[in-house]
């Protein structure tokens, strides 16, 4: 294989891939609110005694399968936010957080604290998740754009 | 050729493994729609990708129609690594091919 051949092999994949950035997933914003309101619902359900806690988890693990289902049939593709590449950060730096979240959610309940200190943690854990879901699907789709291997 | 796979040789299969690299699992129509090959085409790529064990397939009933899934494999993404390693180790000497 000579130098050209090699270069245009690699120019195909670049092309493939900015192909599949073009018209692949395009998430739009009710789809990145869904995923934070599901870890939201996540974290607070650990603010709460059963039955509670246990109602609030199995909707928000419904809740997942019912978004994964739904970007496999909407865009032909399902990628999983723990991908390598350089994402993973973004990933990593979120289940940080939301776990800080979780046992923030434990402490108001074993301390007996107030349903709107439960509602603040949550909220947070919200705006963490939609945050890191966004920035996510930049990282992922510069990825792309600049058709790394 | 050090690194250079004759399987990811073929245009349409570095292509197809190029893709799969970036998603978990992507269907057989997404694929098709991407390289713009016909379903026999892109069924016999997969199956030499599969029988290399680069490609693992897997079918599922949605909607009432069988789809097929193709994610690429351990052996599958370091093959890529190492064919993309050797491709631009060649590449490197563009300049030198060129004078």
């Amino acid at each position: 294989m000579d130098p050209t051949e090699a270069q245009a092999a690699l120019d195909s994949m670049t092309a493939a891939q900015r192909e599949f950035a073009a018209s692949g997933p395009k998430y739009p914003l009710w789809r990145h609110v869904a995923f934070a309101a599901v870890m939201g619902a996540i974290v607070l359900s650990q603010g709460f005694g059963p039955p509670l806690q246990i109602l609030l988890f199995v909707f928000a693990m419904a809740a997942v399968a019912w978004i994964v289902a739904d970007d496999r049939r909407r865009y032909g593709v399902f990628v999983s936010g723990y991908r390598k590449g350089r994402t993973l950060g973004v990933t990593l730096v979120m289940v940080v957080l939301l776990l800080a979240a979780m046992g923030a959610e434990i402490h108001a309940r074993i301390n007996d604290l107030s349903l709107a200190v439960k509602l603040g943690i949550a909220g947070g854990a919200f705006v963490v998740a939609l945050a890191a879901s966004l920035l996510w699907t930049r990282i992922y789709d510069r990825e792309l754009q600049n058709g790394a291997a | 050729m050090d690194g250079i796979d004759m399987l990811l040789h073929a245009p349409a299969r570095l292509q197809i493994a190029a893709l799969l690299a970036k998603v978990t699992e992507m269907e057989f129509a997404k694929l098709r729609e991407l390289l713009k090959v016909s379903d026999s085409v892109l069924s016999k790529h997969l199956a030499a990708l599969s029988d290399a064990g680069y490609v693992a397939l897997r079918k599922a009933a949605e909607g009432g129609r069988q789809r097929t899934w193709a994610s690429l494999t351990r052996a599958g993404t370091r093959a890529l690594d190492r064919h993309v390693a050797a491709l631009r180790a060649i590449v490197a000497h563009l300049p030198a091919a060129a004078k």
